[in-house]
């Protein structure tokens, strides 16, 4: 049971970790819409950002 | 592009009804197909207006076909409607007040207020997007935003609608974003960048944050505390075991210094003024529990009881986070209705010598200026009509839909629509002192007022947090006569058994998931104690116009009194009124759709409004007159024939004859009746009251089977809220249902407001509950999940004051360990909030009473 001299040490500072990783992404404001992320991904907008500006610039005019 | 995803569709979300019924963008039924269609998927799809064809046709020639496939088509009415609305904004692409509005924002002035600058080369503003109603429309959203030349980053919040947008500064402007929305149909309006918004967001998450820590925690204390109540004491090392302690002490303080700050300040609040709370026992229970297990473990005992700490904690910040998120959904609702100020005015310099127009932004606009509303155009600021006369539409502050008349010195308030020919009109108040900036003020009031556990549990803590801390010092008192060394301990238990946990929880619990539940069915209730009243309620008042019914004209009947068969008669009536954005030509819409499709609607020149009387106008060479009966007959110079529909109010002349009397009513809500019956099975006498004519009102009544000593017509404010407080003054607990502000001094006298929340009024802001589904149901559904919840409350105590009546005498007498405290802790709680979750759970297809 020696290992535990080690372990529970070791999960503290875990728990630790994850809560301040959980702060900062819910300070970062990851928790604020829990609804579209979750439909997003199923939203097949895969171009990446360069190409969508060169196809606007090709193909669609702005007045 | 079209071909390679057509293959991948298996069951196409745009199938909104087979056939060529309705229209592929809005989804409305329409009539006729063939006029307007756009190609989708390698097939010709309907489409009912050019509005809906625009926006279509944008968003398919900019590759963002996707947003048809994955929207949320549903069956609603309402959605299909926000959507035709939003066409039919959209197709004023080319529209000349929307591109001076987007001209405005790119103006330095104007955007100062509402973009913000992160650094030099990066700028950044919300806007507040309407008719958000799927994930679909998030993403088109996003998609239209991110494809503006210079735009870097977007990200739209699905619950709150608010869009954040960075963009290069020099590349792109806030006025050119709107304009990007509005070219696929939506509407967007910059929100200013308050303090206020922000330090809202920040108390949302700081409030996510307290739960997720309490949560986190409560799941590794306990890992560590469990394992000691179970094994032996021989099994684990002394090492292990002290470790374990510490670990647990170690992982208890985040809960202390984070999660339970907000109840250390009540406490702390409620100490300074001399009062209690239920803040007083939770802190004072955490505080007692911790420093004797921090005691205990200093001076190695086993009486350490930090998971009950955690999960104390996080049960009760559960329950408030739930309430709290029901509260928010409902003020974010309003505020983002308030914040609809038009940005945009039109200045008459040198008035009244001289006319020169100017169009300046509404921050501009100082006390005294003269400046011009034209037909169709919201009202900038508060002010006074100095020439001319209109009908306006102040729907944003009273909730009513039908116009009011303006005259010369007549106030006009900042935000109402102007239905009616243009007005000149003196500045009187601006920015802070306008009517719409002190709506916005009570908003933010409103949500200065910190959610409250309910009255009712704030009086039962009065008794039990001094019965509390009087046993556990008893007990003390006690030991220390028999055995001093276990005299604290002893007293630690007492206060960790009886620990007001499921008290505490007995009411926030079911409260909570009360409102939860009712706001998922479209009632926000926004004051605690209001669930309570409504299920001891006995009467229950309702207004008629907008409450009952549905508020706005359709056509009922039309008669025709001359040679004109009918279907002319309704293309003639929809081509007057064509453009028009008062009610009644909306009611005339309604016409369009059912009889004038297929004779096709002429063109209707030289068109003049009337206000209050009519519209006149030349169709194919004819001049025609349709309004009130004196207005039509001014033309026609004869009486009108005998044996007209004595409903009639709308009439239809040419020069020598009368064409036809047209019936406009005031629908039922489609559930009304159904919902009434329900509501008087559970023991609600109603009443209506209604400044419409009493034949009028008495017809509803008739159909409702209201009985007809419960209903009072043409009632004024006053006499209204006489009716109300005389029903009080019986005893009676009144449930009041109404819209519009001249409702206000009735919803005041209530027991219980709930106000119809199709507008934004003021009303909305102060009443106990808002009504946002367009059905009745929600009032039922109130009614029996209040009862459940009254009845849940009183089980929950009664469990909570049986386990109290065991635990505490095996406390007193030492035979609690804190295994068994944890355990006991645990359960109560549990139990209350399984018992409490019933509430969510729909019993059958019917309520039962």
């Amino acid at each position: 049971m020696e290992i535990l001299i080690l372990l529970i040490p070791m999960s503290v500072a875990i728990a630790l970790v994850i809560g301040a990783a959980f702060w900062w992404s819910a300070d970062n404001g990851q928790f604020d819409d829990l609804e579209s992320p979750g439909t997003r991904i199923l939203l097949d907008d895969d171009l990446p950002i360069s190409v969508k500006e060169i196809q606007i610039e090709d193909s669609s005019p702005r007045n | 592009m079209m071909n390679s995803v057509a293959a991948t569709v298996s069951a196409p979300a745009y199938a909104l009804a087979p056939g060529n019924e309705s229209c592929f963008h809005c989804g409305l039924a329409m009539k006729d197909s063939g006029e307007f269609a756009i190609r989708f998927d390698g097939r010709m799809r309907p489409l009912c207006c050019a509005g809906c064809q625009a926006v279509a046709g944008t968003i398919l020639d900019a590759g963002l076909e996707a947003y048809y496939r994955n929207r949320d088509t549903g069956g609603d009415e309402n959605m299909q409607r926000a959507r035709l609305t939003r066409a039919r904004a959209g197709a004023g692409n080319g529209d000349l007040v929307q591109r001076e509005v987007d001209a405005l924002f790119n103006l330095n002035a104007v955007a100062a207020d509402y973009v913000g600058e992160p650094d030099a080369l990066t700028r950044s503003a919300d806007l507040y997007i309407d008719g958000i109603t799927c994930s679909a429309c998030v993403w088109l959203a996003e998609s239209a935003l991110a494809r503006v030349p210079g735009v870097t980053s977007v990200t739209v919040n699905q619950i709150t609608h608010r869009a954040s947008v960075r963009w290069q500064a020099g590349r792109t402007e806030l006025g050119a974003l709107r304009s990007a929305l509005r070219r696929v149909g939506l509407d967007a309006q910059p929100a200013t960048a308050t303090a206020r918004f922000t330090a809202r967001r920040r108390q949302r998450r700081r409030a996510t944050i307290e739960l997720g820590v309490a949560l986190l925690s409560m799941m590794q204390v306990m890992m560590f505390t469990v394992p000691l109540y179970f094994y032996d004491v021989a099994e684990v090392s002394s090492e292990a075991r002290l470790l374990m302690g510490w670990a647990g002490l170690v992982l208890t303080l985040p809960v202390l210094l984070v999660s339970a700050r907000s109840f250390f300040a009540g406490a702390w609040r409620d100490l300074r003024l001399g009062r209690i709370s239920m803040d007083m026992p939770v802190a004072l229970a955490i505080l007692a529990t911790f420093v004797s297990s921090t005691v205990s473990l200093h001076a190695g005992g086993n009486d350490l009881y930090f998971d009950s700490i955690s999960m104390f904690v996080f049960l009760l910040l559960a329950a408030r986070y739930l309430e709290s998120s029901a509260r928010e959904s409902s003020l974010q609702l309003i505020e983002r209705l308030t914040n609809a100020a038009p940005a945009r005015a039109v200045r008459i310099n040198g008035f009244p010598s001289d006319r020169e127009q100017e169009t300046v932004a509404a921050s501009e606009l100082g006390v005294g200026d003269i400046i011009r509303i034209a037909t169709g155009e919201a009202v900038a600021t508060d002010g006074v009509v100095v020439e001319g006369c209109g009908e306006f539409d102040e729907s944003l502050l009273t909730g009513e839909s039908r116009p009011v008349l303006r005259n010369v010195a007549d106030a006009l308030a900042g935000g109402s629509l102007n239905l009616g020919a243009p007005v000149l009109m003196r500045v009187t108040r601006i920015g802070e002192f306008t009517t719409v900036a002190s709506l916005r003020r009570l908003t933010e009031q409103a949500l200065a007022a910190r959610p409250r556990f309910s009255e009712w549990t704030d009086r039962m803590s009065r008794w039990i947090a001094p019965l509390t801390l009087l046993l556990a010092g008893a007990a003390a008192l006690a030991w220390w006569g028999i055995d001093p060394a276990r005299s604290f301990p002893v007293a630690v238990a007492v206060l960790a058994v009886t620990c007001p946990c499921a008290f505490a929880l007995a009411a926030p619990a079911a409260q909570a998931l009360a409102i939860t539940r009712l706001a998922r069915e479209g009632l926000l209730i926004s004051r605690s104690g209001t669930l309570e009243k409504i299920a001891v309620a006995t009467d229950i008042v309702f207004d008629k116009t907008g409450t009952l019914t549905e508020g706005t004209l359709r056509v009922e009947s039309v008669q025709a009194l001359g040679t004109m068969a009918v279907d002319k008669i309704a293309a003639i009536a929809v081509a007057l009124e064509a453009g028009s954005p008062h009610p009644i030509a909306r009611a005339m819409s309604t016409l369009h759709w059912r009889d004038a499709m297929n004779t096709g609607i002429p063109f209707a020149r030289d068109l003049a409004v009337e206000n209050g009387a009519g519209v006149a106008g030349t169709v194919d060479g004819i001049h025609f007159r349709l309004g009130t009966r004196a207005f039509v007959e001014s033309l026609v110079m004869r009486a009108p024939p005998t044996g007209i529909t004595p409903d009639a109010t709308l009439f239809l002349g040419t020069a020598g004859q009368w064409l036809a009397a047209i019936v406009l009513s005031d629908s039922l809500k489609a559930d009304a009746a159904e919902s009434l019956d329900a509501l008087a099975r559970s023991g609600l006498s109603a009443h209506i009251l209604s400044g419409d004519r009493r034949d009028r009102v008495a017809k509803v009544a008739d159909h409702l089977g209201v009985a007809a000593d419960t209903i009072r017509a043409e009632q004024t404010p006053a006499q209204k809220l006489d009716y109300a407080r005389a029903l009080v003054a019986a005893q009676n607990t009144v449930i009041a249902v109404g819209d519009g502000i001249n409702d206000a001094p009735l919803l005041g006298a209530a027991g219980v407001s709930i106000a119809i929340g199709n507008g934004a009024d003021l009303t909305r802001l102060t009443a106990d509950a808002v009504l946002l589904s367009p059905h009745l149901s929600p009032l039922v559904t109130a009614r029996h999940v209040a009862r459940r919840m009254q009845k849940i409350i009183r089980q929950n105590f009664a469990w909570a004051i049986a386990y109290n009546l065991i635990a505490v005498p095996l406390a007193m007498s030492g035979h609690v360990t804190p295994a068994w405290a944890a355990t006991g802790m645990a359960l109560s709680s549990l139990a209350v909030v399984i018992n409490s979750l019933r509430l969510c759970k729909r019993s059958g297809s019917k309520w039962k009473f």
